[in-house]
């Protein structure tokens, strides 16, 4: 399973890319350590960067949500042209194929880097349910129920696996 | 003068360089001890030091990871492999330029495709739009978004030939299919595999033109009204069904065409329903693809009505409105399959024809004759006659239209009216219905001529 996890990092370079990003920017603003900002590595921690724990409730929750959350929205702008244009419309302009194709790729590798290491979100978890206090419980509940399922599946590629299955149902129901 | 001579005998150095040397480290000491600022350091207690002038710290000494010079920090736990200072500068790792690239590049992807495909935004909307309605099963809604979407645009969408091509196919307009896939696809363009769906259509549709053209002069006088024989244009068909088209290429005419001509000529003949409803089904069975629905489905429903199968109209009705829930022809025989009940229910036609107005596609009012056969069951003439009224003044009328509405204008007592329908219809070379005829000279009852299968009126 590591090395599907691993190999679908490397497919989906950009937005291994872009994810570690705002996890490294996500780090600096709330003082965590980064030990080693490689984006892609040969282990499980490819696609993520090696950074201290979260120290706070908040910068904990803070790692696992702002990736997600933007790289949520990229691959929702990304993937919504190629959907109408390629699945809806069915173009027949090459160009504009190619260019959905590459956009459709960019968008799954957002939607497949979304999700935060198990580790950070366990971190949150405790950081919220065991450190923290009733309103920070009552705020991050719903938000950390989703990252941290999320985080958890993501080690069985539940996001490559979730975006083949929505590609093959795009192209049958449309 | 050596050391040893510099020593008196009390074994006390003598105060010269060594002495002051070794007087100023122990003042350096002092100064140190006295220091209180060196107590405790970071916390930690001062570490003492052994005879030997070693200390604990010294045993246990590990380098940062990091720099490899500085001892760890113990203050983020006893394993914590940096120190303090290598710790602070990972707060600023530098960030990488491959993140900022990736961005900008998904970026420029994402402004490229909506910069080249601004203008098949509007279209793939129109393409939603159709698209949503051939799944409603609305298929002349469909083909007219698309029309109306072609003659704007040039098409190079696969979808809108997908749906058109269905959406005719659904309506029942094969030849408009078959001229739609001509002037889409060259020869060549047909053999590929992606398009073997629109190669059998246009194969399917020369078949049934050729079995139309070649049974047309069988049975046109036929359904002009002409007398005929019925054995002999039955043997004809049958003569037909079983001839070739390309006896090279081994194709036959289409039974299914040969088949609805009988039935015609059966119902003509007013020969036994159950007779007529098999060589449908027969129709039905030769139909693999299911492109022919809407020669035998219409009939078949009005026809399971006649012979009581309520359930089985339905059923009829129900793959009608699939197709196309806007063929007003499939709510004109599920309504008739109730007025040829042994007791027609009217209700039950007029919230069929509820159900037509309330699907009809561009406020098609095809199904008034229905509705107005349907008041004449109640007994309710007036609204009988000012619903054909309307429909004669609005839409091209058939024979049996006419029909009708002289039948309503006797129930009425409009004798003008009766009296220009059947000038109309002399003058197109058509006769009275003779039911119509009948029921004015009091030979048949109302209830006779609207039960009546020869299908005079409506």
């Amino acid at each position: 399973m590591t090395a599907l996890y691993e190999l679908t990092r490397l497919l989906t370079f950009p937005g291994a890319y872009v994810r570690c990003f705002w996890e490294q920017i996500v780090c600096r603003i709330c003082g965590i350590p980064v030990e080693d900002n490689r984006y892609l590595r040969g282990d499980e921690l490819s696609g993520h960067i090696d950074h201290e724990l979260a120290p706070t409730a908040s910068s904990a929750f803070a790692i696992c949500f702002v990736p997600a959350f933007f790289n949520a929205i990229g691959a929702l702008m990304l993937a919504v042209l190629p959907v109408a244009y390629v699945f809806v419309y069915e173009t027949t302009d090459v160009l504009l194929t190619l260019l959905c194709a590459v956009s459709y790729w960019l968008a799954c590798s957002l939607y497949i880097n979304s999700y935060s290491l198990i580790e950070d979100a366990k971190n949150m978890m405790v950081k919220i349910f065991v450190e923290g206090n009733i309103f920070q419980k009552i705020i991050y509940a719903p938000g950390f129920a989703f990252l941290y399922i999320g985080s958890y599946l993501e080690r069985y590629n539940v996001t490559f696996l979730s975006t083949l299955i929505a590609t093959v149902v795009l192209v049958i129901i449309l | 003068m050596n050391e040893e001579e510099k020593r008196d005998f009390n074994g006390e150095e003598p105060k010269d360089d060594l002495a002051q040397e070794l007087e100023e480290i122990r003042s350096m000491f002092q100064r140190e001890l006295n220091n209180p600022a060196n107590d405790e350091a970071d916390g930690q207690p001062i570490q003492e030091i052994d005879y030997d002038g070693s200390s604990e710290e010294d045993e246990e000494y590990t380098a940062c990871e990091c720099c490899n010079e500085k001892p760890v920090s113990k203050n983020h736990g006893e394993d914590y492999p940096y120190c303090d200072d290598c710790r602070e500068l990972m707060k600023h790792y530098p960030l990488r330029k491959r993140g900022v690239v990736a961005i900008i590049a998904m970026i420029l992807i994402f402004g490229l495709t909506v910069f080249y495909g601004m203008d098949n935004f509007e279209k793939t909307i129109d393409v939603l739009d159709a698209k949503i309605l051939a799944d409603e099963g609305k298929a002349l809604s469909a083909i007219s978004e698309l029309y109306g979407y072609m003659s704007d645009k040039d098409n190079d969408s696969a979808k809108i030939t997908e749906l058109l091509v269905d959406s005719f196919c659904n309506a029942g307009y094969l030849s408009d299919a078959y001229q739609y896939i001509q002037n889409s696809f060259t020869a060549g363009e047909l053999e590929k595999p992606s398009n073997k769906k629109y190669k059998e259509i246009a194969e399917i549709t020369e078949r049934f033109i050729a079995t139309q053209q070649a049974t047309e002069g069988i049975v046109y006088s036929a359904f002009r009204g002409a007398d005929f024989d019925y054995d002999k244009l039955v043997a004809e068909l049958d003569a037909i069904a079983e001839s070739y088209i390309d006896e090279e290429k081994g194709i036959k005419h289409e039974s299914i065409l040969t088949d609805y001509y009988k039935y015609e000529l059966m119902k003509i003949k007013d020969k036994d329903a159950k007779d007529q409803f098999d060589m449908l089904r027969a129709a039905e069975a030769g139909d693999e693809t299911g492109i022919y629905h809407w020669i035998y489905l219409a009939p078949l429903c009005e026809l399971s009505g006649i012979l009581g199968e309520t359930e089985l109209a339905e059923e009829y009705f129900n793959r009608m409105m699939e197709k196309n829930s806007e063929d007003m022809l499939a709510y004109k025989a599920y309504a008739n399959s109730f007025r040829y009940l042994e007791t027609p229910d009217a209700d039950a036609m007029i919230e069929i024809c509820e159900k037509a107005e309330e699907n009809a596609y561009n406020g098609d009012k095809s199904y008034y004759p229905i509705l107005a056969i349907a008041y004449l069951i109640k007994e309710q003439g007036s609204l009988a006659y000012d619903t054909m009224q309307q429909y004669m003044s609005t839409y091209r009328y058939s024979v049996s239209d006419c029909n009708l509405y002289a039948l309503c204008a006797l129930y009425c007592g409009q004798t003008e009216t009766y009296e220009t329908m059947k000038a109309t219809l002399e003058g197109s070379g058509y006769a009275m219905g003779e039911t119509v005829e009948m029921y004015k000279n009091g030979e048949m009852s109302l209830a006779e001529v609207i039960a009546d299968k020869r299908g005079d009126i409506g």
